[in-house]
């Protein structure tokens, strides 16, 4: 119950968090530099044209109205029609959503299954060789700029190796995508039980993940690291220890729990790297998600176009932040729920 | 304490390498690429062709069904990929006397001319093409961006279009000079030179499966007429259409235009696939709303057109699939499906050709196109001149540059060969002046060349030995303005003037040209209509669209309205020589260079055909 | 990041600012000397900060000097890095864009560092409806995946240093403004801020005099790990064609423009900018490691 009101006053916080960043993505595009009626119209526009495009797209309005207009549409869940696709907002979000999700899902589960362990083991062993290379890895994974590792990955393992498909697109090009369910092509093709468009994806996602992972990898097992250092440290694990409890089962079965409560929170701060990341990582890897749909978007002046991408990656990441957080609640005895 | 602590560890980090390993297996499986060529299938007879023969006659003739003569064409095509005394046959309707045409048997007929069943590899008839972006819409009435001007000239057929010959390198490229019928099977002028009448070619079928009349044809330019706004509108204003009166429906294949007065540019603008494609009335007005009345939205992402390809799949930001069309009036293309992929990175590119995993790719930069893809194995480079021309401009009624010697003074700093060699890598060459070499009535004005001692004497000349600021702007996304603005920077400070780069999106560019309020600029243009009054229109005259630099002289534009409707082939001429002369000496912008055309394919595609507008004409090209 | 238990003492001696901050650093400076992996990274960074300052003794050339004649020359004697697609000197240009980098990075932090301090500072110690309206803003800014946020508002500001500066300011600023508010909430509960209270000093007094100079060093962390990410994201916003202007020397810029030229060959024009990147991420990173040692010796990595 107590955890029911701590979600119910979660929410309530964040209709003005959401309030918020409605705000921030109408005025985003407004301050960009040039007209969107003169992008939709090309170069050969007349003044008449211009005009005549503005009062279309209704931005003769004075802004204040031009905000209750938006914030009325996107309450009717409509979020206007995207001119640089041709097509409206909500068809491009829900065809390229799902991809970026599954991107910055894929290298978060990465980051965990490498960084967790090594930050564990570089925690009980401090100062042996896993340590310091999960410190050398740690550091250097941070250190590289995204769009440089990733054309050297693709330089390497599909040009060089040919281990790694194509750049381009999330399936093989003559493949036909499985019926559209959730959008994720990887969920999709399970549904429809097509293991060949699964295979495809995953290995054109994988590349991509890694590269998105390598500056995860080092937070997460410092993080991991300096909070199983912490428990080891702590009291009752040196009581259980010395009570003749098992060494190993005090690390992995009561140590290890403590620890992680920490990384869960840091889930979060990563996913929205990850959320962040793929604009670059979609442009180098040529996948079709929200990363290259928001930059296309604010390039081309597609005020309806950034207004929804925006506000729609930031209602994601609101959102795993607060599942974050309720899973913290609810996995964290300890918690308040103040 | 530490007695029994290193397994565990040990085991979980084995347990994260393990789990990475096994991640990264799929990529090992999905490298496989497959390759083959198109065998010949045997031919069971062969055949002379005769006067008055036509595929379809032979067809009939051998294999009892008309449209049969798709498959003698594939058979002959694929034949004379081994055995040059076959001919090779681009166009099912343009057969020539004498040619050996390889007829397969009735069973080889079956199979070649079952769509999806082809028995060939599919790679070999698919073409997959990366574009660095997306196509931004293809209305023909609004379409102004390149890969959208040319998905139009795919899926849509005009009145018109140009003969074929080949360039001074045996290469095929349009003959501009020469017109041939497209929809249209013939056409003549009145002898007024007023009254243009069409008389189609019956039997044409939208992919929808409707007849394509005069109907249509009036319908197609009626829209852009009633619309007001858009390119197409503007162009054929150019070609001296302004009011929907002036198009007439004579009967359902004939089709006459009425001009006011003669217009040179008429049969040009209708041959530009992007500006003047023939849509199917019917499918459109179903899609016209109130809110609508051309059917705008629809026409941006969908397709009512009877071209030699069909809209498939558009996933934007991913692809667009075009498959052929096979009941295309010409014949059904030779490759199947015609895939863009949006590949972003420029080295993504390259590395995909030279994998071979695409057949072609757009915007190669300069750099690789001389180096990386040079001599690489499987890739064929083609660089053609085009009309295009790239300018150094300044707005002619801003101070100082409204002072001509200053205008000089700019063109006379510029190190023209160091930018063809440093920017286009060579592939380019010096501009003559306003009118680029390959349009007609072309005269070599430009005077400039490198002299930095000339160019401070102009300056002086000017009063202004101590130099002035300058805002240069160009658009971003677009390296080879990039590095002109850095080396015209360099050279510009020897003059004392302070060069300040100002590099902005293309929406902010589209609205500060359109106002005109770039006082410095780098862009470039490209001519579709290889014709000089085409150039004054747009460029030159006073209120020519995109004379960004906002140059005027009165002459240029009497010269120009006189060139547009002149009959006399010499007056033409000497009026738009008398333009190029002003225009070489009043000196509104600087012309930099003339880039190529760089097409970049593997090199088992053939039968690439070069047109002025620059767009890929895939119907004809095959793979062998 | 871990927020350090707060290990300060109740020391409400000291009432000047600078002498207390020094003695909050005191301990850091020791263990700077002591631990040799900490130690390099912060040679690392003192040795950076002489190139940038004397970046014109250093430099062989002019960093803007083009020269079409001597484009895309391998690494020589003339040219230590080989030369760009301009005929500029690389290193020369890498040399002067250390000033620019660190310049970024320093001040952008430092802009961060100091607006989100004060106003999260402020925030933590009156509480109230002031307070209230800061963390939803904070809310708001944090609702946005950084990068996005600032891809966004760099595309409306424009391209160019001072812009970028603003962008990388503001997408870290949140994180200072929730750091000093937690560190001020708790620090204000003690028994020296109730002391100091009652001694007379006016509010401000309390926060700037006493509270803050305790939380600093906690920041400091903090400020060590957004140098690099200043860096980074300023190479990221290059990437997508809104950094700094041509011809300005950036690595972030340098490499991006140098990628151009990785397939033909020229291999030194993306290569020594990415060394400079990453040589100087590393020496941020391992500084700040040390510095997180500071103040949980357990955890010394």
């Amino acid at each position: 119950m107590r955890l029911l009101i701590y979600i119910a006053r979660r929410l309530l916080l964040l209709i003005p968090t959401l309030l918020g960043v409605t705000i921030v993505c109408f005025s985003l595009v407004r301050v960009l530099p040039g007209n969107p009626a003169y992008f939709i119209l090309g170069p050969y526009a007349t003044e008449e044209d211009i005009e005549q495009v503005k009062t279309e797209l209704g931005l003769d309005k004075p802004l204040y109205q031009q905000y209750v207009i938006y914030l009325n549409d996107i309450l009717h869940g409509d979020l206007g029609y995207a001119w640089h696709t041709s097509q409206p907002v909500a068809d491009d979000l829900k065809q390229r959503f799902p991809l970026s999700i599954e991107l910055a899902t894929i290298a978060l589960i990465i980051t965990l299954i490498v960084g967790v362990p090594l930050g564990v083991v570089s925690a009980v062993k401090r100062g042996s060789w896993v340590d310091n290379v999960a410190r050398v890895l740690a550091v250097t994974g941070v250190s590289m700029p995204m769009f440089w590792t990733g054309l050297v990955l693709i330089y390497f393992f599909f040009f060089r190796l040919r281990w790694a498909p194509p750049p381009m697109g999330v399936l093989d090009v003559l493949m036909e995508r499985p019926p559209t369910v959730t959008g994720m092509i990887l969920v999709d093709s399970i549904i429809a039980g097509n293991w060949e468009t699964f295979g495809s994806a995953i290995s054109h996602l994988i590349l991509p993940a890694i590269t998105l992972a390598l500056p995860m990898i080092g937070s997460i097992t410092r993080m991991t690291r300096s909070s199983m250092a912490e428990v080891l440290h702590s009291d009752y694990v040196r009581t259980a220890t010395a009570f003749g409890l098992p060494r190993r089962t005090v690390i992995y079965r009561d140590a290890l729990q403590n620890a992680l409560l920490p990384v869960v929170t840091m889930i979060g701060v990563l996913y929205g790297f990850a959320l962040g990341g793929t604009v670059l990582i979609e442009m180098i890897f040529g996948l079709t998600g929200m990363g290259s749909y928001s930059f296309g978007s604010i390039m081309n002046m597609d005020y309806a176009g950034v207004q929804g991408a925006v506000l729609m990656v930031a209602v994601i990441f609101v959102m795993i932040n607060l599942l974050v957080d309720i899973l913290y609640a609810f996995i964290d005895p300890r918690i308040s729920y103040g | 304490m530490h007695r029994k602590s290193h397994r565990a560890p040990r085991v979980l980090s084995l347990l994260g390498v393990a789990i990475l390993l096994s991640m990264l297996l799929p990529l090992a499986a999905a490298a496989a690429p497959p390759a083959q060529d198109i065998s010949p299938v045997p031919c069971a007879n062969e055949y002379t062709t005769q006067a008055d023969d036509s595929l379809s006659k032979i067809a009939e003739k051998y294999l009892g069904n008309v449209m049969a003569y798709q498959a003698i064409m594939v058979a002959t095509n694929r034949m004379h990929a081994e055995d040059d005394s076959f001919p090779e046959i681009d166009d099912a309707d343009a057969i020539e006397i004498g040619w050996k045409i390889c007829i397969p048997s009735a069973e080889d007929a079956e199979v070649l001319l079952a769509p999806p069943a082809i028995a060939e590899d599919e790679a070999d008839t698919v073409l997959i093409v990366a574009v660095p972006g997306d196509l931004e819409g293809w209305d023909p009435a609004t379409a102004t961006y390149f890969t959208a001007n040319e998905m139009i000239q795919t899926l849509y057929d005009r009145l018109l279009e140009y003969e074929v010959t080949e360039d001074d390198q045996g290469r095929p490229v349009a003959d501009t000079t020469k017109f041939k019928g497209m929809l249209a099977e013939s056409w003549s002028a009145s002898d007024d030179g007023l009254t243009w009448t069409f008389n189609l070619r019956p039997g044409v079928k939208f992919s929808s499966g409707n007849e394509l009349t005069a109907a249509d044809v009036e319908y197609s330019f009626d829209r852009a007429l009633n619309m007001g706004k858009g390119i197409q509108n503007m162009m054929l204003g150019f070609a001296g259409i302004t009011d929907p009166a002036q198009t007439v429906v004579v009967d359902d294949y004939t089709f006459q235009f009425v001009l006011e007065e003669p217009n040179n540019l008429l049969l040009h603008i209708l041959t530009l696939g992007p500006n003047a494609p023939i849509i199917d009335s019917k499918v459109v007005e179903a899609q016209v709303t109130e809110d609508d009345p051309f059917a705008e939205k629809w026409l941006r992402n969908h397709v009512a057109g009877s071209g030699p390809y069909i809209l498939d799949k558009y996933e934007p930001g991913n692809q667009v699939v075009y498959v052929a069309n096979e009941n295309y009036w010409k014949g059904a293309p030779e490759l199947k499906k015609v895939i863009y992929k949006t590949v972003p990175s420029a080295q993504d590119r390259i590395l995909l050709l030279l994998s071979g995993a695409i057949d072609m790719a757009y915007d190669v930069p300069g750099v690789d196109l001389t180096t990386t893809l040079k001599d690489a194995p499987g890739i064929q480079i083609m660089h053609f001149p085009v009309p295009s021309t790239t300018v150094f401009f300044t707005n002619n009624t801003v101070a100082p540059y409204d002072d001509v010697t200053v205008r000089k003074a700019l063109c006379y700093a510029v190190p023209y060969d160091a930018l063809i060699d440093k920017v286009l890598y060579g592939l380019g060459t010096p501009s003559a002046g306003p009118v680029a070499n390959g349009v007609a009535y072309q005269k070599d004005v430009n005077e400039c060349t490198y002299d930095i001692e000339k160019a401070k004497a102009l300056l002086a000349e000017a009063g202004l030995s101590d130099g002035f600021d300058m805002t240069l702007t160009y658009r971003e996304g677009r390296p080879e303005e990039e590095m002109t603005a850095v080396f015209l920077q360099a050279e510009l400070a020897k003059l004392n003037i302070n060069v300040e780069l100002e590099k902005i999106q293309t929406a902010a560019w589209s609205e500060r040209r359109s106002a005109k309020t770039i006082t410095a600029g780098l862009d470039g243009y490209t001519p579709y209509a290889p014709d000089p009054t085409y150039v004054m229109n747009f460029w030159y005259v006073t209120d020519g669209i995109l004379n960004t630099w906002v140059y005027s002289n009165p002459r240029v534009d009497e010269l120009t309205s006189i060139a547009v409707v002149e009959p006399d082939a010499a007056k033409i001429q000497a009026s738009m020589e008398e333009a190029q002369d002003i225009i070489g000496a009043e000196q509104p912008v600087t012309w930099l260079f003339n880039p190529y055309w760089n097409v970049v394919m593997g090199d088992n595609v053939q039968g690439y055909v070069f047109y002025p507008d620059r767009a890929t004409r895939h119907n004809v090209l095959y793979k062998d | 990041m871990t927020t350090m238990d707060d290990a300060a003492p109740a020391d409400t001696g000291r009432s000047w600012w600078g002498a207390r901050l020094w003695g909050r650093l005191e301990y850091p400076a020791y263990i700077i000397r002591r631990n040799p992996v900490t130690l390099f990274g912060f040679s690392v960074i003192v040795l950076l900060v002489i190139i940038a300052l004397a970046a014109p003794l250093i430099a062989t050339h002019d960093p803007l000097a083009v020269s079409p004649a001597n484009a895309l020359e391998p690494p020589s004697r003339q040219a230590l890095f080989g030369t760009d697609q301009y005929g500029r000197d690389v290193f020369s240009r890498i040399i002067y864009a250390t000033r620019l980098d660190l310049f970024i990075a320093l001040t952008s932090v430092g802009l961060a560092f100091a607006v989100g301090t004060v106003l999260g500072a402020l925030a933590g110690y009156f509480a109230g409806l002031a307070d209230n309206l800061l963390m939803r803003l904070v809310d708001v800014i944090m609702a946005f995946p950084p990068f996005i946020l600032a891809m966004g508002t760099a595309a409306a500001l424009g391209a160019g240093t001072a812009n970028i500066i603003y962008v990388v300011a503001l997408i870290q600023a949140p994180i200072y403004v929730r750091l000093a508010r937690g560190e001020i909430l708790s620090a204000k509960e003690r028994p020296y801020a109730e002391a100091a209270h009652t001694m007379g000093n006016s509010p401000l007094q309390v926060i700037f005099i006493h509270l803050l100079p305790n939380c600093v060093p906690v920041l400091l962390v903090q400020v060590a790990v957004n140098l690099s990410w200043a860096i980074l994201n300023a190479a990221g916003l290059s990437f997508i064609g809104l950094g700094v202007r041509p011809p300005t020397p950036e690595w972030g810029g340098m490499i991006n423009e140098g990628m151009a030229f990785m397939l033909s060959g020229h291999w030194w024009l993306f290569f020594f900018p990415g060394l400079a990147i990453v040589i100087t991420i590393l020496a941020f990173n391992l500084l700040a490691d040390g510095l997180r040692d500071v103040f949980d010796p357990r955890l010394r990595w």
